[in-house]
């Protein structure tokens, strides 16, 4: 075995010398009096600097603010190769308006989005809380689109509900309606205007615009959509109930007192889809008027309705297919009728003429002209 | 070194038979040992000890995950889901903010240890509204401290740029020390993988788990960004900083990743900084004219409708929210819907 | 005499204990600490007013070959004086009172050596070999006067700096990490931990090309087992330069011929060979005193007076062939380095990009001494010792920004307060931002961002990212987006916001690349054209070159 190898000093340190003078001790003493000094120094330096080196004041960096003038490409929208197939050779494709009539954009006012559809399962994604709402009233689907007009620097956004029905759209127009603001018509669509924008129904179409700002500009837009929805609606392309034409064009009902009930009409369990009407907003008289479908049997409809009424009615005529009776208690007369595939008669009258000259203008605009 | 001759037999040479004993005794320790080395190397994998590894899978280094408690607390009768504070200095904001959510008492035990995640993302001042406003949280901390009681506040971010610099440049670590609390910095021991279930990006990520040991209350301090990319950064998106690993490669699916931030920690309750709001150029910011100096200091307990109404208000962009809000929602994190759950104490 | 002292002062174990020797250990532990307190303040939440780079600054070959490179001696460099001064008064006591790197080498010669006492004697004895370290300087002198600074690569001061920078620190940070995650398993890290280590709250550092640094001063440390003192006695230029200094210093080794008895033990412990026994080689000694108390006659001395010309070798021992030659091989290393040709304004990599406040590049190469204490300071790590392939021979181990390792912040001139020669000049945030009174210069830029589009997300593949926009840290922003709307190859309508970069904004500071999720072979990435400190290497004419 080789001896124990070592991996370290072992010395110790000697000292051999006998003789240590002042002069070292001194310098020795002085010495360690230094490093202290400049141990001292030192450590004190870590406080002598100037800390605004190291970052830039606000003001200088509010003093060298620079602007942000840099143009920025507007987002640019996928288009359909198809439709850009039909667009005039070298003409900029067309953007795909959808359901909007292509008249929206123009004179200055270009799409600033692609138009999106959003149907009841994802409808909350763009008006989350309130979608609950549009739903219960048979929301079928929304058609968005914003427009912009670069040069005034307006924008506005058009949120076009289709309902599915008149009806309905109807309903949540009557939910959400400001009925402060006057109500405006143009061809089928029924809108009122707001400060940044309008709100309205064309048909079976709920529609709400809004701007951008309190702008002339906007407001003008507003209308102009509005006619244009209204086009849309009374184009024939889109379902307008015959029942509200009659009412509101030939009879000039005025829109805010047409409403439209579903079921259980006059507590009736049988008498289902009725239309009703007041020539005067302030007057008790008014119009219904319901079409008899398929399924129902329009004598014994009359019937059932003219007998239900008799609970409560005195018959002071009923012959030939009309009725004209007195109620009870109010002391009010109503006219009413069955003809070609319609109920339709007058409630409120004050006296039986009123209300049978009612019936007969009633008809007279439910068959236009025809046989009187 | 002797030089050998050949056919000589050395001088030293000595002959050392081997004797039957000795013989056996080599034998066995021979066999035992290699037999032993043979089961642990040749038994089948799913024996005892057996250390073989027949698909070089076994192998594979497994880093157990962890989940994450809820941090929330039960809402007090009577009190918002959203508090509005636009009175008085940003301290007095705050304070109003947080008494319209049930005050700080109601959510802070004596005795609680604190967790406050600050956005320290960049090397801005605070005035650039990149980073949360560090008065507020020296404020916090001292409500923290004193008023509740709490027996500890640490403070922690994983900023993109560097850690130390972050917070030393945002005056967060100043904010912090002089508040009473504890910064704790990222390094390369601060990562543990976190478990999320539901989490669609981040099901088991690398979490900046070291400052939550036995932590009992988190609160957020995020201040109100613009974000290129996904419009806006506030509340729910201030949790990115405690993501570790690649995170740069969730912006693939931004929408996603931060609706899954929503899932990923139930915050005691998150406060938004509107002191001072990055309204564009986000969200690193770095220019005076990005930012506008806003009133409002907002507190919430519903992480969705908190960063709506932000949006709405503080950034104001009109309702027309991001979509990781929808997705989040959809998460059940929180109902995005925040009117008539919003309380603004005055006076 | 005895009487005299016993009455004048203190007893003999206070004298024993205050003797010369333990003296110079309380100071080479002085400045060693005061070495590794700078190594460790040099962190952007420690650094305050620290002179952490005093070391170096005080460093006389740094200040004489940066004097000869550039003609000028930069900020705090003239504290080489002080260095200067000693020297010509004691001699070359740098060596074995101050000098951090010869205190390692002295102690790690002294922990291991197992030498028998004749050995020791043997080993501490004068070759030939000593003077190749003149011959060292006379060419790194040469060459610096030429304009090639490459003292740094053989400077102790730069040495040590730099091995701790790339080496050492990141060594001790790892173990401590590993240690304290072990001890505490997945609860808190301790407070102290942040405290000590020398990159604290940071991932794990990293430093390309690092373990050739490493192994420098492994190989040279390890040496003192074969020969004591090996890198102090044979290669150090510093200790080449004192050297020369050393032969008008006033007080050396005297030795009395009177009393000595030639018995050799001075030289048991002599750390730099320097015949204390026969003729003392001033410019070998490095004072360390040694053999003062190794002597039993009491025959030395470290004295001023009575100096016997007869006994001291003053210069060293370089005949005039000798310095022909070298100064012959520093005449050829000059154009031989220069012409190599890696770096120069008609060749230089793209990946040469240099931190903010670099002077142009060939002043730089006559600055830059690969201390790399800028490395050290540098808060994410972008900073990194070149390698050959990037900076050339000449710019081995100078500062270079990697931006796939980390990125340079927008608000930190942490490398530029602590370069001690000027390659990276002093500079402000307000500089370096352009703003106040540097408005018209604009911001100092680092190089220049450019996209590969086959390779970035939106561009190529039809995924949203945008990672480089967001974090892109000017105002407004030099990355932008083209936001276009497509279809992508699954049929959905997607968005996708098509970074580009503005290069009129862009100041190279690289976090773009560095958050690039492309990770290997970045979308966007910089390069060195376009950097503002020089027009040969500009890419926009309307870009200001800074001052």
């Amino acid at each position: 075995m080789p001896p124990q190898e070592r991996v370290f000093n072992n010395r110790a340190r000697k000292v051999f010398r006998s003789r240590i003078s002042n002069g070292e001790l001194y310098f020795s003493a002085g010495f360690l009096v230094f490093v202290f000094i400049m141990g001292g120094w030192f450590a004190a330096q870590g406080t002598n600097y100037d800390p605004t080196e190291r970052d830039i004041s606000m003001a200088l960096m509010e003093s060298g603010s620079v602007e942000d003038n840099l143009y920025r490409t507007p987002l640019k929208l996928w288009v359909d190769p198809e439709q850009t197939a039909t667009a005039a050779p070298g003409a900029a494709p067309a953007a795909n308006l959808g359901i909007f009539p292509p008249d929206i954009v123009g004179n200055g006012w270009t799409p600033s989005s692609r138009m999106q559809e959003f149907d009841a399962s994802n409808l909350y994604e763009k008006i989350n809380g309130q979608a609950p709402q549009y739903v219960d009233f048979g929301f079928n689907r929304l058609h968005y689109i914003s427009l912009e007009k670069k040069d005034a620097g307006l924008d506005l956004s058009i949120e076009f509900y289709d309902m599915a029905t008149l009806p309905n759209a109807m309903g949540i127009f009557g939910a959400q309606r400001d009925v402060e603001r006057p109500l405006e018509q143009t061809g089928d669509a029924y809108y009122y205007l707001t400060d940044l924008g309008a709100l309205g129904i064309a048909g079976p179409f709920y529609f709400k615009i809004s701007g951008n700002a309190v702008d002339p500009g906007i407001i003008e837009k507003s209308k102009e959509l509005a006619e244009s929805f209204g086009i849309l609606a009374s184009s024939g392309n889109v379902d307008v109930p015959k029942a509200f034409a009659v009412l509101s064009k030939a009879l000039k009902v005025p829109f805010e007192t047409i409403i439209y009930e579903k079921i259980d009409v006059f507590q009736f369990s049988f008498a289902k889809d009725f239309w009703f009407g007041k020539p005067d907003v302030a007057g008790d008289l008014r119009y219904y008027l319901h079409q008899v479908t398929d399924t129902e049997d329009q004598a014994r409809l009359y019937a059932d309705l003219v007998s239900n009424f008799e609970a409560d009615h005195d018959a002071i005529k009923n012959d030939g297919g009309v009725a004209v009776l007195k109620h009870q208690f109010l002391s009010s007369f109503q006219a009413l009728s069955a003809d070609r595939g319609w109920i339709f008669g007058a409630d409120g009258a004050p006296d039986a003429e009123t209300a049978e000259s009612a019936l007969s203008a009633l008809k007279g605009a439910l068959f236009n002209g025809q046989e009187i | 070194m002797a030089k050998k001759s050949k056919g000589i037999q050395h001088p030293g040479y000595e002959k050392a038979p081997m004797d039957r004993r000795d013989f056996l005794r080599r034998a066995a320790l021979v066999g035992g040992i290699g037999g032993a080395a043979s089961y642990l190397a040749m038994a089948p994998e799913n024996w005892p000890l057996s250390m073989r590894d027949k698909t070089g899978l076994l192998s594979k280094p497994v880093h157990l995950p962890f989940q994450l408690r809820s941090f929330q607390v039960e809402k007090k009768a009577g009190s918002a889901d959203i508090g509005v504070g636009t009175e008085g200095n940003p301290i007095e904001k705050l304070r109003r903010a947080i008494d319209a959510i049930g005050g700080i008492e109601h959510f802070i035990k004596p005795g609680d240890i604190v967790l406050v995640k600050p956005n320290v993302a960049f090397d801005r001042s605070p005035l650039l509204g990149a980073t949360s406003n560090p008065e507020l949280l020296e404020h916090l901390i001292r409500m923290l401290l004193v008023d509740c009681r709490a027996q500890e506040v640490r403070v922690a971010d994983n900023p993109i740029e560097s850690p130390p610099d972050c917070f030393e440049k945002s005056k967060i670590r100043l904010a912090t020390e002089v508040g009473g609390g504890r910064v704790y910095l990222p390094d390369s021991n601060s990562f543990e993988m976190l478990n999320t279930p539901g989490a669609k990006l981040i099901e088991n990520w690398w979490f900046f788990n070291r400052p939550f040991t036995n932590v009992d209350k988190v609160i957020g301090l995020a201040p109100v960004k613009d974000h290129n990319l996904c419009h806006a950064s506030m509340g729910m998106k201030n949790w990115y900083g405690l993501l570790g690993g690649r995170r740069n490669q969730f912006h693939q699916d931004i929408h996603g990743i931060v609706s899954d931030l929503s899932i990923m920690i139930k915050p005691t309750f998150t406060i938004i900084d509107g002191t001072n709001v990055l309204m564009e150029n986000g969200p690193t910011g770095g220019d005076p004219s990005n930012v506008r100096k806003g009133e409002t200091v907002l507190a919430g307990t519903d992480p969705v409708a908190l960063d709506a109404y932000a949006f709405e208000h503080l950034l104001q962009r009109g309702r027309d929210y991001p979509e990781y809000l929808f997705q989040a929602e959809a998460k059940g994190s929180g109902k995005l819907d925040w009117e008539g759950r919003v309380k603004e104490i005055r006076g | 005499m005895a009487e005299t002292e016993k009455k004048a002062s203190a007893p003999i174990e206070v004298r024993q204990k205050l003797r010369i020797t333990n003296v110079r250990i309380v100071s080479q532990v002085f400045f060693f600490g005061v070495f590794l307190f700078s190594v460790w303040a040099t962190w952007t939440t420690r650094l305050g007013g620290y002179p952490v780079s005093r070391i170096l600054e005080m460093d006389p070959l740094v200040m004489i070959s940066t004097m000869l490179s550039t003609g000028y001696v930069y900020r705090h460099l003239g504290w080489g004086i002080l260095i200067i001064a000693v020297t010509l008064l004691f001699g070359r006591v740098f060596c074995n009172w101050i000098c951090p790197y010869g205190t390692l080498h002295q102690f790690v010669g002294w922990v291991f050596n197992t030498r028998k006492p004749k050995e020791r004697i043997e080993s501490n004895a004068y070759k030939n070999l000593y003077i190749l370290k003149y011959a060292i300087l006379t060419v790194f002198l040469l060459m610096a006067f030429m304009g090639a600074l490459q003292i740094g690569l053989l400077d102790p001061i730069c040495l040590m700096y730099r091995t701790f920078a790339t080496v050492v620190a990141p060594a001790v940070d790892m173990g401590l990490d590993t240690a304290t995650l072990t001890a505490n398993g997945l609860s808190l890290e301790p407070k102290w931990l942040q405290d000590i280590k020398f990159g604290p709250g940071v991932g794990p550092r990293i430093f390309v090309g690092s373990f050739w640094v490493g192994l420098m001063i492994f190989a040279l440390v390890g040496a003192n087992v074969i020969l004591p003192r090996f890198f102090c006695r044979v290669l150090c230029p510093l200790g080449a330069l004192l050297g020369v200094l050393s032969r008008f210093s006033v007080f050396r080794i005297n030795r009395d011929v009177h009393k000595c008895t030639d018995c050799n033990l001075c030289l048991t412990r002599c750390e730099g060979a320097a015949d204390p026994q026969s003729q003392v080689r001033v410019s070998e000694c490095f004072s360390c005193m040694n053999c003062i108390d190794d002597c039993p006659e009491d025959a030395l001395s470290f004295t001023a007076f009575g100096l016997d010309k007869k006994q001291v070798v003053a210069a060293p021992d370089m005949s005039r062939r000798k310095l022909v030659f070298a100064g012959i091989a520093g005449l050829m290393a000059y154009p031989m380095v220069k012409n190599h040709g890696v770096n120069t304004d008609e060749n230089f990599s793209p990946a040469l990009i240099r931190p903010p406040g670099s002077v142009e590049e060939s002043n730089f190469l006559a600055k830059c001494i690969k201390c790399d204490q800028c490395i050290k300071s540098c808060p994410t790590n972008v900073l990194q010792p070149a390698t050959y392939d990037v900076a050339g021979l000449e710019g081995l181990w100078t500062p270079v920004m990697n931006f796939e390792i980390g990125h340079c912040q927008l608000k930190c001139t942490m490398c530029s307060e602590v370069c001690p020669t000027g390659a990276i000049r002093k500079i402000t945030v307000e500089e370096k931002m352009g703003k106040g009174k540097f408005a018209e210069t604009g911001p100092i830029r680092l190089g220049t961002a450019f996209f590969d589009k086959g390779r970035c997300l939106p561009h190529a593949m039809e995924i949203p990212c945008v990672v480089c926009e967001e974090v892109c840290p000017v105002s407004p922003k030099a990355i932008q987006t083209k936001d276009v709307e497509i279809k992508d190859v699954y049929g959905n309508v997607v968005v996708l916001n098509q970074p580009f970069i503005v290069p009129d904004l862009c100041i190279g500071c690289g976090i773009c690349e560095t958050e690039c999720p492309v990770k290997d072979d970045r979308a966007v990435y910089v390069t060195a054209v376009g950097e503002s400190r020089s027009t040969e290497r500009r890419l926009l004419l309307k870009h200001r070159v800074q001052a």
